[in-house]
């Protein structure tokens, strides 16, 4: 699906596209003092209380780091989540896309990539990010 | 500082009871406490309460059915370890020569419990954006770190919720009293791989109590074998929890008792979820993290073992209404250091220790000793 076809970012604080249109980066706070990262952006730092924190980004490439499927109750698909670890510690949570079957290893490279939200009940489509599994080159 | 006893306690079997209110079950508790104390209800001098999300004043309302003496009534909330935080005030209630003689009564309805619907617009939008988040999805992502990390086999986590289980089976107070095999917690349904129904707490009502005073009027009542609070520490989570809670309050508690690990008959802690106790086990200090399994496998930590946990089934057994939770911990407790705690007595226990969690980053551990 190319950008002009995928719905507006959920939250459009939280990324931005990285060059092309198929990665994305998370935008996060660096601490200066402590150079603990922090996302979403936040003017504090949850590490050691500092106020002296700068805008930076996460990604596009990041480090497996867990997950887990929640099978559907009744019918519908199983939900995957994960998270993923980024250069400067941030841990973060979200959508894994992948088949159930074709989760990353913990400790294997992703990427986040742009993740359609279909529409849903009162909820329209929107567009997050997810983790997946970096495109290995020539492949 | 003056010493804190504990001189009687009492809770109700936890379990459902959609038609009961929530008041009955802090009263059924108190009546139960004060019995074992030889006390009347009031002799309670100062009362602290712990609950989650059922309503104004909880405290307030189970001391109302029990009689308006007029003693201050305190009602603190900090989710799984409310009863456990209701404990420590009442603690210092003591210690601090506020009053002689206090009670710590925990309740819970978790029928009142929302599914997490609530929230600002943009809480929900968050949700939206990063998926679904159920503690047990927390708890499950740790587990495969802990797979990861350590080459764990998830059968070991299922075989915490067997001994667990078990326990309760003991337990005449416990949500749960059937002996579940590995074979029935793996095929029960996986809610979030790898965790199956089975390895999680149930949700529930219930109510327990403690009541704590002085060792002058613990001697005076001479009902019972004197049980010692010797520790009561507390730490607030840091980022990413480093280091953890639990490390942090247990070597305060160690500090404060003059103890170590080697020194614990058993512990209760915040089972949850079956992958915590292996997680605890190391960061308690009982062993380092790649020896955790060893001790689930080879049975330490069941009754008859070296330590055991959760002697009385956890809260993946016994049960965790979250108010009266920490609270029954501490019924476990004593009942093993007076020496009655009948099929589920450890032979001469002198020292136990008690951990529990909450939402929101709080870690409580108490020492108590004979
Ligand atoms: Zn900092």
């Amino acid at each position: 699906m190319s950008p002009d076809q995928r719905p507006d970012l959920i939250i459009a604080e939280w990324m931005e596209y990285a060059g092309g249109s198929e990665l994305l980066r998370l935008l996060a706070s660096r601490c200066e003092d402590c150079e603990t990262r922090v996302f979403p952006r936040a003017a504090t730092c949850p590490s050691c209380s500092g106020r002296n924190t700068v805008d930076t980004a996460l990604g596009p490439d990041a480090e497996f780091y867990s997950f887990t499927v929640m099978p559907a109750r009744g019918d519908g698909e199983p939900t995957v989540v994960g998270q993923a670890r980024f250069e400067g510690g941030a841990v973060v949570r979200g959508y894994i896309d992948a088949d159930e079957d074709a989760i990353p290893s913990i400790g294997e490279a992703v990427e986040v990539v742009p993740f359609v939200l279909p529409a849903a009940g009162d909820l329209e489509a929107a567009t997050t990010f997810a983790f997946r599994r970096k495109e290995q080159a020539g492949a | 500082m003056r010493e804190v006893a504990v001189i009687g306690v009492g809770m109700t079997r936890f379990g459902q009871y959609p038609d009961q209110p929530y008041a009955e079950h802090g009263v059924e508790a108190t009546r139960s406490a004060l019995e074992d104390a030889g006390l009347e209800w009031n002799d309670i001098q100062y009362m602290y309460c712990g609950a989650v999300n059922v309503g104004m004043t909880p405290g307030n309302r189970v001391a109302a059915e029990l009689g308006a003496t007029g003693i201050p009534v305190v009602n603190v909330e900090n989710a799984s370890a409310s009863g456990s935080t209701a404990f420590r005030e009442a603690y210092f209630a003591i210690a601090d020569e506020r009053c002689d003689i206090a009670i710590a009564v925990g309740v819970g309805k978790m029928g009142r419990i929302g599914g997490g619907g609530g929230g600002s617009r943009a809480e929900q939008l968050a949700a939206r954006a990063t998926g679904p988040a159920p503690p047990v999805a927390t708890f499950a992502m740790r587990a495969h770190r802990w797979m990861a990390k350590y080459g764990t086999d998830p059968k070991v986590f299922a075989q915490v919720a067997v001994k667990n289980h078990y326990h309760g089976s003991l337990n005449p107070y416990a949500q749960f009293q059937d002996v579940f095999t590995l074979e029935d917690v793996l095929a029960s349904r996986v809610i979030a791989d790898p965790l199956h129904m089975l390895e999680c707490c149930p949700t529930g009502d219930g109510g327990a109590a403690a009541i704590v005073a002085t060792p002058a009027v613990a001697a005076r009542l001479g009902r019972h074998p004197a049980v010692r609070v010797t520790a009561s520490a507390f730490a607030g989570i840091r980022h990413e929890d480093e280091p953890p809670m639990t490390v942090t309050a247990s070597r305060d508690a160690y500090e404060q008792a003059g103890v170590g690990p080697d020194d614990l008959d058993m512990v209760q802690l915040h089972d949850a979820f079956s992958i915590e106790e292996l997680e605890y086990y190391a960061e308690l200090g009982i062993c380092e993290p790649e020896e955790a399994e060893r001790l689930v496998i080879d049975g330490d930590t069941a009754l008859g073992g070296r330590i055991p946990f959760n002697t009385d089934g956890g809260l993946i057994s016994r049960g965790h209404p979250l108010g009266p939770t920490g609270l029954a911990q501490v019924w476990e407790t004593t009942l093993q250091l007076r020496g009655d705690a009948g099929p589920r007595q450890i032979e001469g226990a002198n020292t136990g220790l008690l951990q529990m969690i909450g939402a929101g980053g709080v870690c409580l551990v108490h020492i108590l000793q004979r």
